[in-house]
């Protein structure tokens, strides 16, 4: 056996388990859902074939298309401001000092709640009316409004809470920032580099394969949002469907219209979504990703 | 002679006590599992689960297995659970889905249970057996019954100094408004932040207007019972409401539809009075000790037509199963419709129960709050003329609809006339689909 | 000259320190002010949470905490801990021992169709989980496994959790390359350098993948919800859901009081997990 096929069998030894998953998992669940997107299903009488309809439907479905403004909306405020709060905080957390494993804990700890009904509770103590923000205006002589519940601004309150919960993303550039061996700041020191220097030219070219793996992640994950939903309007998507996401929309036609089939429809329009935005941030990468 | 019918009576007895004992095991066969689900709050799983051990101890060879949800995420898992051929035996079901439901025949028809004396509903009100009757076949069995009421904190009413309709005591939606307009004023005067009422957001609130006005949501040939009038009338009532600042504004109420119980206007005190199903009466109860809180009829059109109707959650059996736990799940859904031992357990938990000797049985078990509940569904029931419609296939995306058309209007986005339009419009395309 | 200078160093740290020290702690307590007030409502009697604006309980009850703690229909709240727990720590092996074998051979491993196989284990992430939950049902519920752990379990056994197969090839891929040829020169096989070489140095992202798993699994309640139908099965996110329902009573003190009760755990975790995390392997001190 050559190197080349060693190595080749050595890769799909290594690739078993997940292939096995694949197909044993994954994949058939993935399958029967893309043919229920050609089918009228009602979840509970039988499927019947209706080929692309679904898909015709879609585009004339007003609100099909308002769920797919308020998500790309959240998608690309959300993630950019979260990525760079979590890189920011990871920066300032990096060095050990004193107390330093309390404030990560403390920083992580919202993190720490999903989207529990705890989450929603505390989200209204602080957006609506007579609310913490609301309160701390009222000092600076502004009045203002129901922050969670009117219409313009239901869904910013979700994208602050989406930057809230950046933990995970910081703990993750956490892991990488103590890849980058030491030596090299010490080095830039030597050479009379500036914190700020060092930040542009050492740790950010280095941290590139998590910010890439943390960007791609995070959208794809952004765009399938569900549970903040739950946040604001307890899964309506309301005030005026202003916090209408596409998944919730989906869910809602699925299991609360009874349209399966309709749904597993938007399921794979979504999936596409996804994949051409992932194709294109992995488009870009090699421009900008560095591996040592 | 006497000795041939000595002996055709031995045989006779012979026979028959071979029966009794081939019949007794008949009953007593081979043990059976059947499943039960319902949804509900943590206190509600304990009376459920003391009243399937009750049930098991009376019929020792059927046991009951037990599965239990919040309300939202009940409906979820019995829609994957019924997709996935595993739906429950005995299950809770609501008018609001029962459409859905039945008209997909995943409900067992009931009626070969009543007719071979399984299930007995000769205690139960004719009009509420057709209220579980579904394209002609019964579908299920009332579990409770309930009527809308509405609320009021008679304390607050007082401290504002205005005054409210007895218990009993019909009034108009023109003096509703009044009384909104009203206690708003006074309640400022007397530097009070709280209103008399939030608008009524609930298309089951809706309903009242629309039946009283001669229609209801739906017709039996599953199309919109209500006119595009009615629909107008209904949004311009509390559009003038709020604008004359006698409601909260449209981002409170629609903050309040998500609140539970607990955080509810109602019992925060931000308003005086609250649209319930008065089952729900003494949660409220409850919740406001100090409180003297008095239910109110719903209101009425000037002529005084009343759009009340007996509502309230059923039980339904699977379509899906073997002869042995269909029987079994018979015998349940008759020991909970008609058992002594599970209704004292039970109370006023799902509302009053159908069996009207049920019903004269818990009384003298309720608390005074409950008491009032079921003094208030004796009042009201008179005022019914007619059974409701079943909401058809798709009325679930009627509901969205509505909400959709009811936001518009109060957020000002689109006139109360450009709502229902848009209502209408959409709401019939839904139907055309469903046909 | 050289010892002024320190001095003025010294200073200057010390003051950007406690700059450091008040910022950072003034933002932490919005941060977790939320969760101060969970905190503290967790100690109020049930009626008083929503009607009283103030921030301590004007009574201090531990009523909740008994309540919360007798758990539902007879199954105190430590036996849905434990059932949380035990699915918990099987994810977290799952995840780690396959997810780290599939990142292995997708970073460090050139075979055939390598990157078709990483395209389709990225696509596997974004269909809806909505649209996969009833097909998935129907399978698990054919095979028997439904109201059972396996649903929830033995797929993390076959790296299904693409993201975590994602980080570590990312983190794997980041990997000075020295020690690659290092190891190869050594005549290392395939298995020895990804057990040798490669794991020590990924601890990190495992210990990553570990709070991860922890956190989200823990967390995660509709998957739970739809496979677990036996109270004696529920995990905490299913008993928790439990306090509170849109149409009867909610249980609110419980739920807060629970919730903190459950957060333990996860916070254990976290700060334990950290020291690994934050200390595990430096590649300066390897590579020195």
């Amino acid at each position: 056996m050559n190197g080349k096929r060693r190595e080749a069998c050595a890769g799909y030894l290594f690739m078993t388990p997940w292939l096995l998953g694949l197909f044993g998992f994954t994949l058939i669940p993935m399958l029967i859902s893309l043919y229920y997107s050609f089918t009228d299903f009602d979840l509970l009488t039988p499927e019947t074939w209706i080929g692309i309809s679904n898909y015709v439907k879609m585009f004339a479905d007003k609100k099909f298309v308002g769920s797919l403004g308020v998500t790309f909306k959240f998608v690309f405020i959300g993630v950019p401001l979260q990525l760079a709060f979590a890189l920011l905080l990871a920066v300032l957390f990096k060095k050990e000092r004193r107390g330093i494993r309390l404030y990560r804990a403390a920083y992580y700890l919202p993190s720490l709640f999903g989207s529990s009904i705890a989450v929603a509770i505390l989200w209204r103590r602080i957006f609506n009316k007579t609310g913490l923000v609301n309160q701390v205006l009222a000092l600076l002589g502004i009045q203002g409004q129901n922050w969670i519940a009117s219409p313009g601004t239901a869904l910013n309150t979700l994208i602050v809470l989406q930057v809230w919960q950046f933990g995970a993303s910081m703990v993750i550039f956490l892991a990488s920032l103590k890849q980058i061996p030491t030596d090299y700041y010490e080095a830039a020191t030597l050479d009379g580099a500036g914190k700020l220097r060092q930040f542009f030219s050492i740790t950010l070219p280095l941290l590139t394969p998590m910010v890439f793996f943390n960007i791609v992640m995070q959208f794809i994950n952004a765009f399938q949002s569900f549970t903040p939903a739950y946040i604001v309007s307890s899964g309506t998507g309301g005030p005026l469907n202003s916090t209408m996401f596409y998944s919730l929309y989906l869910y809602i036609k699925g299991f609360g219209e009874f349209q399966m089939g309709y749904a597993s429809a938007m399921a794979w329009v979504l999936l596409l979504i996804i994949a051409a935005f992932t194709g294109l941030i992995f488009g870009t990468s090699k421009n900008w990703v560095h591996y040592d | 002679m006497k000795k041939l019918l000595s002996i055709l009576l031995t045989v006779t007895l012979l026979i028959s006590a071979g029966a009794t004992i081939a019949m007794a095991e008949a009953t007593a066969q081979d043990p059976v599992t059947i499943r039960i689900s319902w949804w509900g709050d943590t206190a509600r799983h304990e009376k459920y689960n003391a009243i399937c051990d009750a049930f098991q101890q009376k019929y020792p060879w059927i046991t009951v297995e037990r599965e239990t949800n919040t309300w939202a995420d009940y409906w979820d898992k019995l829609a994957t659970l019924t997709a996935g051929g595993n739906a429950p035996d005995v299950m809770g079901m609501h008018p609001q889905f029962v459409s859905d439901y039945a008209g997909r025949g995943t409900l067992a028809d009931l009626q070969p249970f009543v007719d071979s004396g399984v299930i007995d509903v000769s205690k139960i009100d004719q009009s509420v057996l057709d209220g579980g009757t579904i394209n002609g076949k019964l579908s299920m069995i009332a579990m409770g019954l309930t009527v809308q009421t509405i609320i009021v904190n008679k304390d607050l009413c007082d401290q504002v100094g205005v005054t409210i309709p007895a218990m009993g005591d019909s009034w108009t939606w023109q003096q509703f408004a009044d009384l909104c307009v009203e206690f708003r004023q006074k309640a400022l005067e007397k530097g009070i932040d709280s209103y008399f009422s939030n608008e009524a957001t609930g298309y089951t609130t809706f309903q009242y207007l629309a039946r009283s006005n001669g229609g209801d949501l739906y017709t039996k040939e599953g199309a919109l019972g209500f006119t595009q009038a009615d629909l107008v009338q209904w949004l311009n009532y509390w559009k003038t409401l709020r604008a004359q600042d006698a409601i909260p504004d449209a981002a409170t109420t629609s903050e309040s539809i998500s609140l539970t119980m607990e955080q509810s206007p109602f019992v925060t005190g931000l308003v005086a009075c609250a649209f319930i199903p008065v089952n729900q009466y003494w949660q409220y109860v409850k919740q406001l000790p100090d409180n003297q809180i008095v239910c109110e009829f719903m209101p009425t059109t000037d002529d005084g037509a009343s759009g009340a109707f007996l509502e309230g959650a059923h039980w339904a059996m699977s379509a899906n199963l073997d002869e042995a736990h269909q029987n079994a799940a018979a015998l349940l859904l008759n020991f909970l419709a008609n058992d002594e031992g599970a209704w004292q357990v039970m109370l006023l938990d799902q509302g009053v129960p159908a069996n009207s000797d049920m019903a004269a049985y818990i009384e003298p078990l309720l608390t005074d709050a409950n008491k009032v509940a079921i003094k208030f569904v004796q009042m009201v029931t008179p005022t019914i003329d007619r059974a409701y419609v079943y909401a058809p296939k798709g009325a679930t995306s009627i509901s969205t609809l509505y909400t959709d058309a009811r936001e518009s209007s109060a957020f000002e986005t689109a006139t109360p006339e450009e709502a229902a339009a848009t209502f209408f419009e959409q709401a019939n395309a839904v139907f055309a689909e469903n046909k | 000259m050289q010892k002024t200078a320190s001095i003025t160093i010294r200073r200057k740290f010390r003051v950007g320190n406690l700059v450091f020290h008040v910022l950072v702690i003034a933002f932490a307590l919005f941060m977790i002010y939320p969760l101060l007030w969970m905190l503290t409502s967790s100690f109020k009697p049930g009626t008083e949470i929503f009607k009283s604006a103030s921030f301590l309980p004007e009574t201090w009850t531990l009523e909740s905490y008994t309540y919360g703690w007798e758990g539902i229909s007879g199954y105190s709240f430590g036996v849905f801990l434990g059932n949380s727990l035990f699915v918990v720590a099987l994810v977290m092996v799952g995840n780690v021992f396959t997810c780290s074998l599939t990142a292995f051979a997708f970073a460090k491993i050139r075979f055939p169709l390598s990157s078709f196989w990483f395209a389709i284990m990225l696509g596997t992430l974004m269909l809806p989980f909505h649209a996969r939950l009833i097909p998935q049902y129907i399978i698990y519920n054919d095979l028997g496994w439904v109201n059972t752990y396996i649903p929830l379990v033995l797929p993390k056994f076959f790296a299904t959790e693409g993201f975590f197969v994602f980080m570590m090839t990312q983190y794997m891929r980041g990997l000075p390359r020295e020690m690659d040829e290092a190891s190869r020169i050594d005549g290392c096989g395939f298995f020895m350098h990804y057990w040798r070489i490669i794991l020590p140095l990924t601890v990190p992202s495992i210990i990553t993948t570990c709070i991860f798993s922890f956190i989200w699994t823990w967390n995660d309640f509709f998957s739970q919800m739809i496979y677990l139908s036996k109270i004696e099965t529920y995990t905490v996110a299913l008993a928790l859901r439990q306090y509170v329902d849109a149409m009867g009573n909610s249980y609110w003190g419980a739920l807060f009081a629970m919730s903190i009760v459950s957060l333990m755990p996860l916070l254990f975790i976290f700060i334990g997990f950290q020291r690994f995390l934050m200390d595990g392997v430096t590649m300066g001190s390897i590579k020195g």
